[in-house]
Order: C-alpha cells, then sequence, then structure tokens
C-alpha cells in the first residue's frame, strides 16, 4: 500500500472509533444521569466544592509545573463568574 | 612512557583518533557536548522542559565527552563508552548471543535498564501510568465529541507526515514510526517505534522528545501567528451538567474505555492499559497508589528516560544519515499537528456560533498537560476572566486517546 493510501485508511479509522469512543461516553454519562440519586438541595455547599474539586484537579495539573500565578487567576475568575 | 601517561586521558586520546580517521564524527561529540551544555541552560532557564532537559543535557555532554578505547564486542572500531550499547536492546540484529548480552549488561552502568525498560517500552508504560494517574477524564466527559474532534484535526501532523516520509526514501514502517512524532506523545512514540522500526529507535525517540520539550516554547508563536487576539479573548462559559460526574463514574467510563479500546488494538494494549490504570486508580481513591504513581513511578521513569535519551545521543549514533531527515521530519509532523489543531479550534468555534474559543485547537495536540496550559496562558493574556482550562484539558486527553488509537492501527495495518 502507498503512503498516502496507508495514511488515508487509518484516519478514516481513526474517525470511527474515535467517535465510537466518544457516543460510548455520552451513553455512560446518559445513563448514569437517569439512574443516579438526585443530589440534595445545597446550591450554595454543591457550588462551593465543586469549585474547590475543580479548583483542585485543575491545580494539581498545573501547580506540577509551578504556575501558582495561573491557578490564582482561575480562582479568582472562578469567584467572579459565581458571585 | 609517554604513551602510557596519555593513556589516562582517553577522552583527549579518542578525540585525536577519531579527528584523524573521521573528522565529522569529532566534530559532531564537540558540538554534541556544546548542546548538551545548552539543553541544561536552556531547561533552567524555563525555555525547555526542565525535567526532561536537565537530565538529557548532562547525559548528552557526559557521554560524548566520556569515549574511550573499550569495545568489548567489537561493534564500534575499538571505540565506545561505559554507559550503554544501543544495540543490545532496541534490535536484534546485532547482539545476538545471550553471552554477549550478558557480558554488556555486567559492563556498561545503565544498560540493565535501558535493555529491561527502555527498549522493551516498559519505561514508556510507567510514563503513561503516571500521566493518566493525573488526568481527569471528567473533562472529556463532560464535552465528548467537541474534545474528539479538534483531537482528530490535531491529528493532521501524523497523517500528513507518513507519505512525506515514504518520499525521503524511508519504508511504511519507517515513515509510520516517524509520523507518530506528530501525535505529541512521548511514550507512544516510544512503543511504535519499537514495534515498527527498532533501529531508527533510538533517533527518532531523541528527536521526539527534544521537539515536545520545543513544543512549550514554540506553540505560542503559532497560536499568535494565526489566531487574532478578539479571537484569543473569547470567554467560554464553564460546562453545564445536571450534576458533576462523579469518581465512579469516570471509573467506570476508564475501565469500559480500557477494555474496549484493548479488544479494538491490542497491538496498543500495554500502553492503553497503563493509561487507564493510572486513570482508575486515581478514580478508585486509593491515596497510596495514588501518590505512587503520581511522584515516583512518574518521576522517576521521567528522570530515566531524560538521562538515557541524552546518553543515547552519542556522536556515533546521531551521525547516522538516516537521522538528519528525521531532524526535519519530526519538526513537520509537530508543526502540521499544531496548525491542525488550530483548525479544529476554528472549526468548532464556527460551528458553535462563535463561542468556542479557537485556542482550544491547540490542546488537541496531546502534550499532557503542555499544550493545555499554554492554551490557558495565552487566553489569559488575551482576558484575565477566559478560563478555557477544562475544555482544553478534555482535548488533551482526548488527543492522547487518537495518538493511542492511530499508533493502534498503524500496528495493526502496516506489517
Amino acid at each position: 500500500m502507498s503512503g498516502i493510501t496507508i495514511s488515508l485508511l487509518t484516519y478514516a479509522i481513526t474517525i470511527v472509533i474515535s467517535f465510537f469512543v466518544a457516543i460510548l461516553i455520552k451513553i455512560i454519562v446518559v445513563l448514569l444521569e437517569k439512574f443516579s440519586k438526585e443530589e440534595p438541595e445545597d446550591s450554595f455547599k454543591s457550588t462551593t466544592s465543586n469549585i474547590t474539586k475543580t479548583e483542585s484537579t485543575t491545580t494539581t495539573v498545573v501547580d506540577k509545573q509551578d504556575d501558582s500565578e495561573l491557578a490564582i487567576a482561575i480562582a479568582l475568575a472562578k469567584l467572579k463568574s459565581n458571585s | 612512557m609517554w604513551e602510557n601517561i596519555l593513556d589516562i586521558f582517553q577522552g583527549f586520546q579518542t578525540l585525536g583518533h577519531v579527528f584523524s580517521t573521521n573528522p565529522s564524527m569529532a566534530i559532531a561529540r564537540i558540538v554534541l557536548i556544546f548542546l548538551g551544555l545548552f539543553l541544561i541552560y536552556l531547561g533552567k532557564k524555563g525555555v525547555l522542559e526542565p525535567l526532561l532537559m536537565i537530565p538529557m543535557g548532562l547525559g548528552m555532554a557526559t557521554v560524548n565527552a566520556g569515549v574511550m578505547f573499550f569495545d568489548p564486542l567489537v561493534l564500534h572500531g575499538g571505540i565506545g563508552t561505559l554507559f550503554v550499547e544501543p544495540q543490545a536492546g532496541a534490535t536484534t540484529d546485532v547482539v545476538k548471543n545471550a553471552s554477549d548480552l550478558m557480558t554488556i549488561l555486567q559492563i556498561d552502568w545503565l544498560q540493565p535498564i535501558y535493555t529491561f525498560t527502555f527498549s522493551n517500552g516498559l519505561i514508556a508504560c510507567f510514563v503513561f501510568m503516571g500521566i493518566g494517574s493525573l488526568l481527569d477524564v471528567g473533562f472529556v466527559m463532560a464535552r465528548p465529541f467537541m474534545s474528539i474532534i479538534i483531537a482528530l484535526f490535531a491529528e493532521l501532523g501524523t497523517i500528513m507526515t507518513l507519505p512525506i516520509a515514504q518520499m525521503f526514501g524511508y519504508t511504511a514502517k519507517e515513515a509510520a514510526a516517524i509520523s507518530i512524532v506528530g501525535g505529541a506523545d512521548g511514550p507512544m512514540v516510544l512503543f511504535t517505534s519499537l514495534q515498527l522500526a527498532p533501529h531508527l529507535f533510538v533517533p527518532i525517540a531523541v528527536v521526539a522528545y527534544l521537539y515536545l520539550g520545543l513544543a512549550y516554547g514554540g506553540y505560542p508563536y503559532l497560536v499568535r501567528l494565526l489566531i487574532p487576539k478578539k479571537l484569543q479573548a473569547i470567554k467560554m462559559d464553564p460546562p453545564k451538567r445536571k450534576k458533576e460526574i462523579t469518581s465512579g463514574e469516570k471509573m467506570l467510563f476508564a475501565v469500559i474505555a480500557c477494555v474496549v479500546l484493548s479488544f479494538l488494538l491490542p497491538v496498543a494494549s500495554p500502553l492503553i492499559f497503563s493509561l487507564f490504570f493510572g486513570v482508575v486508580i486515581r478514580e478508585s481513591g486509593i491515596k497510596q497508589f495514588t501518590e505512587l504513581l503520581q511522584g515516583p513511578v512518574l518521576y522517576v521513569s521521567t528522570m530515566l528516560l531524560g538521562m538515557l535519551l541524552g546518553i543515547l545521543c552519542e556522536a556515533n549514533t546521531i551521525m547516522d544519515p538516516k537521522v538528519l531527515p528525521l531532524l526535519l521530519l519530526g519538526i513537520l509532523s509537530l508543526l502540521i499537528s499544531g496548525i491542525g489543531g488550530i483548525i479544529g479550534g476554528y472549526f468548532m468555534y464556527f460551528v458553535s456560533g462563535g463561542k468556542v474559543n479557537p485556542i482550544l485547537g491547540i490542546a488537541g495536540v496531546s502534550c499532557v498537560p503542555t499544550t493545555s496550559k499554554v492554551a490557558q496562558k495565552l487566553a489569559t493574556k488575551a482576558n484575565p476572566n477566559s478560563i478555557i482550562m477544562p475544555y482544553a484539558l478534555g482535548a488533551n486527553v482526548s488527543g492522547v486517546i487518537t495518538t493511542a488509537i492511530i499508533a493502534g492501527v498503524f500496528c495493526s495495518l502496516i506489517k
């Protein structure tokens, strides 16, 4: 097979498998949302824990490379968007 | 007597000897020593990734200085080092005899690490486990289609470089091993080159990691060139979900994705398993294992990887005529991947009616988390209120998945 044929075939297969994975993710998320219990109404707590969790996840990745200013900027922006 | 005294300084003697027989090799040794020192400087300054460049730079400088009249397996014309024999590992063409392998394992101090962890892909798998333990797949699960689409555009570098590499005279397997550099995924490059072109494994790995270190410095210029500041400043709303994705859900996704992808692409299953193993451990809540993977496993394997890559940059290996086109093809592959990613960002910008920041496209290049950081830094610079990191990480993680898929397809398709 020529290089162009291999490339195009590979890309086509990759697109198909990737979309299959994306559909799988969507199905998992939809099914889990449907069958899991509703969380209790406590918007302040859940918002705060969302900020903390997302922030800590984000800053785990960011802080690994010593970007504390970036983490502060993200935290400030999140507080602004939630206020 | 003078000869005996000069025998002490074999570094200089070998340089003189090589200069008289092959001047270009001698010049290459000196250049590589200074290049190694320069990489250390760039790593220390933060221009290139210090985690890799500092051990790599010192390894490169030292191995080219510490050459002596020593060649137990008679492979290099009587000259060698006490560090590592690259041909005793990646390929069995040269060192076929088990006793020769045992001899070199007992003499060269890094040989056991090279033969038993580097040339069989184990170190790549350890790095992937560490990366998996840092990944939050929730970002992919929040917007799977957008993340996957951006990642697919960012794979254009891999796809387009393969036929170009064949034009340079490489075989299909060699071209595929070279083009996977465009996936910007170090462990994947190691793994694929070992499977498809083990004789080119060392130069491909060196070129890939060198350029991946450059991506952090180079991609911002590409973004600034291709995306106007007005678009860079687009503020994206946080992902809307009825409820937060729990760790159990993320773990379930990781388990299913691992098994399904391994079913589809068994040849890439070691890396697929390693990545999702890290994710599963992270989401399982087993703190000791998570800390182990995120700390010692990731950092020891990264350090050894950088060190070995530098030590493999001996003049004998680098001066192979097949290596020089790699330098061009590697940068071309990463450049096209970056451009492809930005095209993906623009595609999502238009499809979403201007709501998606095109900078996200660069995060589709799966250098985790480097390209996500690049994307966020540029967005923050254009608009301090712009937070695109969650989306960028989604595209980043998807990039890892798509690169794994391409590597698996290459290894299965090209025989």
